[in-house]
């Protein structure tokens, strides 16, 4: 059996219940927090409450995945996290600094192609350090380097148009481990992949961990996507979205998607999102501007 | 073996484009259009022939054909002589107008870009310049006309001038809104790969709107090519404008018959030449906006 620890069930409002466990893991520091965070959506007088008091605790070289309904505001965390947005309220903390701008350590992957399409394989991979000024050989070097690690070296001077979705992911992937993030944020990656294209995606990713070791959080809502990949689960409510539980996996990899342990863990979190759809989903929360929080 | 097909799918991908570039200048819609064109030549052939309209009103196009080689009349305008000073004034017409038309668009296409960008860009440049811009875009070209004939005399500069107004104020215009429209997606995406707002800029924004930007040109094109025809009747001694109105002075249907159907093949060459412009610079663009 596998040794599930599901903490803490419901958010207790104060939303630091749950991760003040998993402050305290086995090894690794901790690389990002996020420290009761909310999101309001703002639209001319209407208001969206998107997140509700979220905490979280990101330890260094795990593989976290977020699951949740849809619209529960997953997609919000992540970009909060990169940077993109700032927090209503509350504040996320990446390796001890506030985050409040987007950072190249903390890369940002999309389920739709973001490659550029005006630029070859190899000119996207180059990309960021073309930022950064980094000479042309060795920007060459580096990308040619890595493209052949993801597979991908025969396909360097084609264009993005003339990739399958996957390639182009795995391209993505390769552009974002050229800046040597910190943290690699995922938003549902594979989303718009068949399934067979999906799970080889899945294990393409678990070669990449295992290969860089990054910190990755992953925002999906595919059950199995996150039991194969997952150090740890949050399970997140509907909307507004708050952390609904906390679930560690440890079953050992290569996890078998049709052992009994996965089964019963499918079943936990089936159990737990079945819940989140029976509920009405909460209506807009409307309030008079300036009355956040 | 499973990556040798993707690899002959890319090596088609590449044939398929250089095929394109060709289809483009003969295809069978091509050859389609053009026996429609002696279609319709003869039946206007005949029906002059047949004395049905009159041929000094609409001369058939066998006397527009003899005009061509009757230039005799043409030169006593001197009309072409500027360009090369020899005897070809149809060509030198041609290529008088076309000139004028593509220097106006080789400056004002970038400049109103340029333009476009630093009002998204810069605060300032929005509160200040932007409103100007929208105040002037809607004067037409022509209007600028006389203004121009007084700064630059008659000549070249005139006609240039007015096709860098009309392309000028179209484009700035159509970059404000293009950049407003631009996909966040590219841009986020460059932002959390370390992106400066500056880098941003040149390196997602700009290559992402220039297709919209590039087809706003190529459908507005024709404005600019009327403009200069106009600026030609008025301020310039060469060109096809200048044959109209040389035909006109002479009342003579033959010269401003060859003249405007000058207009229509010169026009369509122009458009032409935008075309293979745009599939050597938007390279990764596909058909959709080829086509």
């Amino acid at each position: 059996m596998p040794r599930l620890t599901a903490t803490t069930g419901e958010n207790d409002g104060q939303g630091h219940s749950i991760m003040n466990e998993a402050r305290h893991s086995e090894f690794s520091p901790v690389v990002l927090e996020c420290r009761n965070v909310s999101k309001v959506w703002t639209n001319g007088s209407a208001e969206v409450e998107a997140l509700n008091n979220v905490s979280a605790t990101v330890s260094r070289s795990q593989i976290y995945a977020f699951i949740g309904p849809s619209g529960c505001g997953k997609s919000t965390l992540l970009s909060l996290i990169a940077g993109l947005e700032t927090p209503t309220s509350g504040e996320i903390v990446a390796n001890g600094e506030l985050v409040n701008s987007p950072d190249p350590s903390r890369c940002l992957i999309y389920q739709e192609p973001s490659l550029f399409p005006w630029l070859s394989v190899l000119g996207n991979v180059e990309f960021p350090l073309s930022l950064r000024r980094v000479s042309k050989e060795e920007r060459r070097t580096r990308a040619l380097a890595l493209l052949a690690q993801v597979g991908l070296a025969e396909f360097a001077h084609a264009f993005p148009h003339q990739l399958s979705g996957g390639m182009q992911q795995r391209a993505a992937v390769a552009r974002a481990l050229i800046a040597d993030p910190e943290l690699l944020l995922m938003d549902e990656p594979f989303g718009s992949l068949d399934e067979q294209t999906r799970y080889l995606m899945q294990q393409f990713l678990l070669e990449v961990w295992e290969m860089s070791k990054k910190t990755i959080i992953l925002v999906t809502h595919h059950i199995d996507e996150a039991i194969y990949l997952a150090d740890r689960i949050f399970v997140m409510t509907a909307r507004p979205g708050q952390l609904k539980q906390l679930i560690e996996v440890d079953i050992l990899r290569p996890r078998d998607l049709l052992s009994q342990e996965v089964a019963d863990l499918r079943t936990q979190l089936f159990r737990l999102l079945r819940d989140e759809a029976k509920m009405p989903a909460p209506p807009a929360v409307t309030r008079q501007t300036g009355m956040t929080t | 073996m499973a990556l040798l097909q993707p690899l002959y799918q890319i090596h088609e991908g590449f044939v398929a484009r250089g095929r394109r570039l060709s289809s483009i200048i003969l295809s069978l819609d091509t050859l389609f259009g053009v026996f429609a064109l002696v279609g319709i030549a003869g039946l206007w052939e005949l029906l002059a022939y047949l004395g049905v309209i009159n041929g000094t009103l609409l001369p058939p196009p066998s006397a527009l054909f003899q005009e061509v080689f009757f230039e005799d009349r043409l030169h006593f305008f001197k009309l072409g002589y500027v360009q090369s000073g020899a005897r070809f004034a149809i060509v030198n017409s041609m290529a008088a107008s076309l000139f004028r038309v593509l220097a106006g668009i080789a400056v004002g296409f970038p400049a109103g870009i340029a333009a476009g960008c630093l009002i998204c860009y810069y605060r300032i440049v929005a509160r200040t310049l932007y409103p100007v811009v929208r105040l002037l875009a809607p004067i037409s070209p022509v209007a600028w006309l006389p203004l121009a004939i007084v700064f630059f005399g008659i000549g070249n500069k005139p006609a240039v001038f007015v096709v860098v107004v009309g392309v000028f104020f179209l484009i700035a215009v159509a970059t404000v809104a293009c950049v407003r429209n631009v996909e966040s997606l590219y841009v986020n995406t460059a932002r959390t790969l370390g992106a400066t707002r500056q880098q941003v800029m040149l390196r997602v924004v700009l290559p992402s709107i220039l297709p919209s930007l590039f087809l706003i040109l190529r459908i507005n094109v024709f404005a600019a090519w009327m403009s200069v025809l106009t600026a030609e009747m008025v301020g310039v001694t060469e060109g096809l404008g200048a044959m109209v109105m040389v035909g006109r002075a002479l009342f003579n249907m033959r010269v401003i018959f060859v003249a405007m159907l000058l207009i229509g093949v010169t026009g369509f060459l122009l458009d032409r030449i935008l075309l293979l412009v745009q599939a050597r610079i938007l390279w990764w663009k596909r058909e959709a906006s080829l086509a």
